[in-house]
């Protein structure tokens, strides 16, 4: 008997006219590895509460068809009953526990389906050793990095000893060194071979070798393609692109060369098909494409020479907590700068320095050639733009329009030009049908625009923005990367935070490495990119492509050095996805 | 944000905590309805001597907590000498006048008294949450005095909330800060400033139970109308024996006061 | 081994820990002005009592608006005390302070079974759920001892603190989250929804 089962389901949330989920069928296969894929609001996650009963028990929403686990309709099932079969950890490691410790919280489902005490210690034993937590049991769960803590999360699940485990993108709030850990226990719990497994996911390079299965839901909630992955992936790019669903990086370079007359056979998914494939390919040809299109040559500097930003030998320290010890960097206006690091290596707290949240000491940080300690909050503010990673945080109006004339009436321009500049800006960030909307009511992608907006609309010529594309799908992700490029191409200086090496190679021109609160590294990406000693103490790994590419130039020096999709075959379109708007409008 | 729980292993943090608050509130209720100061001074000793003793608190950490809250109760004798009602005064000798007001000694005495009062019945819940784990208690609450568990269990989970809402507020701030808005001004700009950090606050802290909530039902939260517990919370002998104790020591203590003569009339008596 | 069953059975899960979190957000948040009116009862006497007594009255309102359902404002005033345990040193002197305040909050959606919350049924609720509290501590708060007009006054000066520092705040901040769509499935929410 299929361990799931799903017939004609309809799910629709109160007050949404369109359904969330559209006549989706599905049956899982026993032992199965399942991939879930699907742009930002396509259903994946509604699929996911579906499959425990938490839809329709625990969240009102209409639900219609049917969604058999082991052969139980959910509908007439009671939820501790299903929670015995299905088990689901969540994106947000701190939003699933109960309780303040590791063994509290692995005996909570037990204890709640009424288990005797005595049978528990075992069971608790046993989840703990499958996750490589036995010696955790009596730690804190505050105390434990977001890699350890979906390790918890996953054996109090395992605890219940549930046959089907969903993740829910498990690794989206975590750093590389968390996804690792994750994907490693994805891994251990495929070679056990015990669990039917549906992954929700977006860093797929380094999972597809586990996945048995790909489904992926489109726009209207309707399930857009579903079969082995070499197959979703090589008959389907199309209509998987569109909407935005992210896809292998393999498998968009071997599209890429497909559409340059140079087919790859068998079609890779995982690095290792794609190294045996292009082992076999004629080198030159491929490598023929422009190498690069980010320029690479000094950027230009402004009127009175001074760099965006430079940092002096800035030290921090929070209690007695070194965050940032003698950081010095320039940052050269018109420059396009990735920080990157693992979590905790003082990225963010540098940055806040930068654009004066926290106040740096006397001679520290320049802006523009000002020194930040000496300049007011409100001059500071309209020099440099910071998006914060949750554009939330940031709205402090209650309609979309005011958000982007805030700005601008407080530097106390006339109503009339503050319409026309809030019109403008709007428009040229496809936010003018939401003017008069609360910012809050917006998706995930469109705040994200807004505060962007929010933090030019005083003209200020440096943004610095926290984890730009957190949590959003390919293709909102890609138009906000073509929008700072297109800013950078307008002069501005962009600096980014991010944990996505993918973007930190296409993207960015400079990477500065934080690690222990010290800078490691400040130098072109390219020349990071061949820095592996930077990279591991960094605990940081080259994008997959780049790993891919050095794995093959150890037999064709060709291969050397390429990073991205573009370095090694243009696409058909030379725009980058999304860049279809124009660089002007701005003020 | 810090919790005063101090674990130091001692007899008062290994006790069940419904058994200090079985041993306290009678104490709590009594000190309320003195109107002498020698009564709350007395159970001013006695907690302190409790915590210090019974739960090897650090001496110097209980004056780091105990003492700045003694200053919240001196303005008790700043102004209730001069309110005090005529007939509690009567026959009192007058100690100064300033201006239209007199103050009389009983005045004096009856705000003294008000103020250790008030510290005597911040010091009895004080010496709880010095040394209880809160979530202890709770489960104790659970599984001994019939608290809804799902009430109880509630709270557990939004006990995680409360670093989260430290962070939050933290980000909250400085994001406003990049935008250029200061803070302070008058009144309607307080209020404006307190909606535009609530609003986002208590948005953030609803989702976020939302997510919790779900995960607990996926775990079969609820599921039952019963549960069972990996962890059984009683009472044991040295809990009986400690209630039994303070309650004779209180006691003893309020006949020793009564004795000397020292106890005043309780509120309620007081007034009937 | 297992626990005599709770009631609570048709409180969701959901419903519960929002009516949790907003009891955490206003726990936190309190703490300052728990110190605070120790202080200035302690300064300002009966005069700092009117103006803090009122707002720690704002959560349960606001949650007995947003939710409409009975006992949300006993259970929000639990959370709110509970959260404090820990977290100051009051302990569980604080719970019971906060538990009456959500009960007094009920009394006057309970007299109107739950039927009214319009902004005059919020400034009314916040007065009789004020004043409700005062009667329970007119005798140990000391209010007995003072003069005649003194008492006349205060009494009057609470009626007035009720509805606009209690029942207002509490209508207007809950009016101005759920315009952030969090409150979209519960009856406060749907003046604010949009089918979309």
């Amino acid at each position: 008997m299929s361990p799931i089962e799903i017939q004609d389901l309809r799910v629709r949330y109160a007050g949404r006219k369109a359904p969330a989920l559209d006549g989706v069928d599905l049956a899982l296969n026993e032992g199965e590895t399942v991939l879930l894929l699907g742009a930002s609001g396509s259903g994946k996650s509604t699929l996911a509460l579906t499959l425990n009963g938490l839809i329709p028990h625990s969240l009102g929403c209409e639900m219609d068809g049917s969604v058999r686990v082991a052969g139980m309709d959910t509908r007439q099932t009671e939820v501790a009953g299903l929670s015995q079969r299905v088990g689901i950890v969540f994106q947000d490691p701190e939003a699933q526990f109960v309780t303040l410790k590791v063994e509290d919280e692995v005996v909570f489902g037990l204890e709640n389906l009424c288990v005797p005490p005595g049978d528990m210690d075992g069971r608790v034993d046993r989840a703990l050793a499958r996750v490589g937590m036995a010696g955790h049991r009596h730690r804190r769960v505050d105390a434990l990095s977001g890699g350890e803590k979906q390790r918890v999360a996953l054996a109090s699940l395992l605890a219940m000893e549930p046959r089907v485990l969903v993740f829910d993108e498990p690794t989206a709030n975590l750093d590389p060194v968390g996804t690792r850990e994750v994907f490693a226990l994805i891994s251990s719990l495929k070679e056990r071979g015990e669990h039917t497994v549906v992954l929700i996911e977006h860093k797929l390079d380094d999972l597809m070798h586990l996945i048995d299965r790909v489904v992926a839901l489109g726009e209207a909630g309707e399930v857009l393609a579903d079969g082995p992955p070499r197959a979703v992936f090589r008959d389907h790019a199309d209509a998987l692109r569109s909407p935005g669903v992210w896809m292998p990086q393999t498998a968009l370079l071997a599209h890429r060369m497909g559409g340059r007359g140079l087919p790859l056979d068998p079609f890779p998914v995982t690095p290792d098909e794609a190294e045996r494939a292009l082992r076999r390919q004629p080198i030159p040809k491929i490598v023929g494409a422009k190498r690069r299109r980010t320029p690479e040559g000094p950027p230009g500097t402004s009127v009175n020479g001074a760099p965006a930003i430079e940092v002096r030998d800035l030290s921090y320290a929070y209690g007695d907590d070194r965050v940032l010890d003698s950081v010095s960097l320039t940052v050269p206006r018109g420059d396009f700068l990735a920080v990157v690091g693992a979590n905790g290596a003082g990225k963010t707290t540098l940055a806040l320095h930068l654009a004066g949240v926290l106040r740096p000491p006397r001679d520290a940080v320049f802006v523009e050639g000002r020194d930040v300690s000496r300049t007011p909050a409100r001059d500071l503010s309209r020099r440099v733009g910071y998006v914060f990673q949750n554009p939330e945080h940031q709205f402090v109006t209650d309609s979309v329009a005011d958000e982007v004339g805030y700005g601008l009436r407080a530097m106390g321009l006339p109503e009339a030009e503050v319409a026309e500049r809030t019109a403008a800006m709007l428009e040229r960030f496809g936010l003018s049908r939401y003017a008069k909307a609360n910012p809050f009511t917006l998706s995930h992608g469109e705040k994200r625009r807004l505060s962007v907006a929010t933090m030019l609309a005083a003209g200020q010529q440096t943004l610095i923005l926290d984890e730009p594309t957190f949590g959003q799908d390919q293709k909102n992700a890609g138009e906000m990367m073509a929008l700072l490029r297109e800013l950078n191409a307008g002069g501005r200086t962009i600096v980014v935070i991010t944990h996505d090496m993918t973007l930190v190679a296409e993207h960015a021109r400079h990477a500065a490495v934080m690690s222990g609160g010290g800078l490691l590294f400040c130098g072109p990406t390219r020349e990071l990119f061949a820095r592996p000693d930077v990279l591991s103490r960094a605990r940081l790994e080259p994008p997959p492509l780049a790993r891919l590419a050095a794995r093959l130039s150890r037999h064709d020096p060709a291969w050397a050095g390429l990073l991205t999709l573009d370095d090694v075959a243009e696409p058909e379109d030379p725009r980058p996805e999304g860049a279809q708007r124009r660089a002007d409008l701005l003020p | 944000m810090q919790t005063f729980y101090r674990d130091t292993g001692a007899f008062l943090q290994r006790l069940n905590p419904l058994s200090k608050v079985l041993a306290f509130f009678p104490a709590l209720v009594f000190v309320a309805l003195v109107t002498d100061p020698w009564t709350p001074l007395a159970f001013i000793v006695l907690t302190a001597a409790t915590v210090l003793v019974l739960g090897r608190v650090p001496f110097g950490y209980f004056l780091k907590v105990a003492g700045p809250l003694l200053l919240l109760v001196v303005g008790f004798l700043i102004f209730y000498p001069f309110v005090v009602r005529g007939e509690l005064v009567a026959g009192s000798p007058v100690l100064f006048t300033l201006g239209p007001l007199t103050v009389y000694e009983a005045g004096i005495l009856y705000a003294l008294a008000t103020a250790l009062r008030i510290y005597a019945l911040i010091l009895l819940s004080l010496s709880f949450t010095l040394t209880t784990d809160a979530t202890d208690f709770v489960r104790a609450l659970v599984q001994q005095w019939r608290l809804p568990y799902k009430v109880g269990y509630g709270a557990l989970a939004v006990f995680r909330f409360v670093p989260m809402l430290g962070s939050e507020l933290a980000a909250i701030r400085a994001a406003h800060r990049v935008r250029g808005l200061s803070e302070g001004g008058g009144p309607r700009a307080r209020y404006e400033q307190l909606k535009r950090y609530a609003v986002p606050l208590l948005a953030t802290a609803v989702r976020r139970a939302e997510r919790t909530a779900l995960a607990m039902d996926g775990r079969a939260f609820g599921a039952y109308p019963e549960r069972t517990y990996y962890r059984r919370l009683r009472f044991a002998p040295r809990d009986v024996l400690f209630v039994g104790g303070f309650w004779t020591v209180c006691l003893l203590i309020v006949l020793a006061l009564n004795a000397a003569g020292l106890l005043g009339p309780l509120v309620l008596l007081q007034t009937t | 081994m297992t626990v005599r069953p709770g009631k609570l059975r048709n409180w969701s899960t959901r419903d519960l820990m929002v009516v949790a979190a907003i009891g955490v957000v206003f726990g936190v948040a309190l703490i300052p002005l728990l110190y605070a009116s120790i202080a200035m009862r302690g300064a300002l006497g009966p005069v700092g009592d009117v103006l803090y007594t009122p707002l720690f009255f704002v959560p349960s309102l606001m949650v007995l608006y947003i939710t409409r359902r009975p006992g949300a404002g006993v259970l929000s005033g639990f959370f709110i005390g509970l959260v404090q345990v820990p977290f100051t040193p009051f302990g569980w002197g604080a719970l019971l302070g906060a538990l009456n305040a959500g009960v007094c909050c009920e009394v006057p959606f309970l007299a109107t079974r739950y039927r009214r919350f319009g902004l005059p049924m919020l400034l009314v609720a916040g007065t009789v759920a004020v004043v409700c509290n005062m009667a329970l501590f007119y005798v140990p708060f000391g209010y007995l001892n003072l003069a005649i007009p003194v008492q006349l006054a205060l009494i009057a000066s609470f009626v007035l603190s009720g509805a606009l520092l209690g029942g207002l705040p509490a209508k207007l901040l809950a009016d101005a989250v759920a315009r952030t769509g969090v409150f979209s499935s519960y009856p406060v929410g749907s003046t604010q929804r949009k089918e979309v």
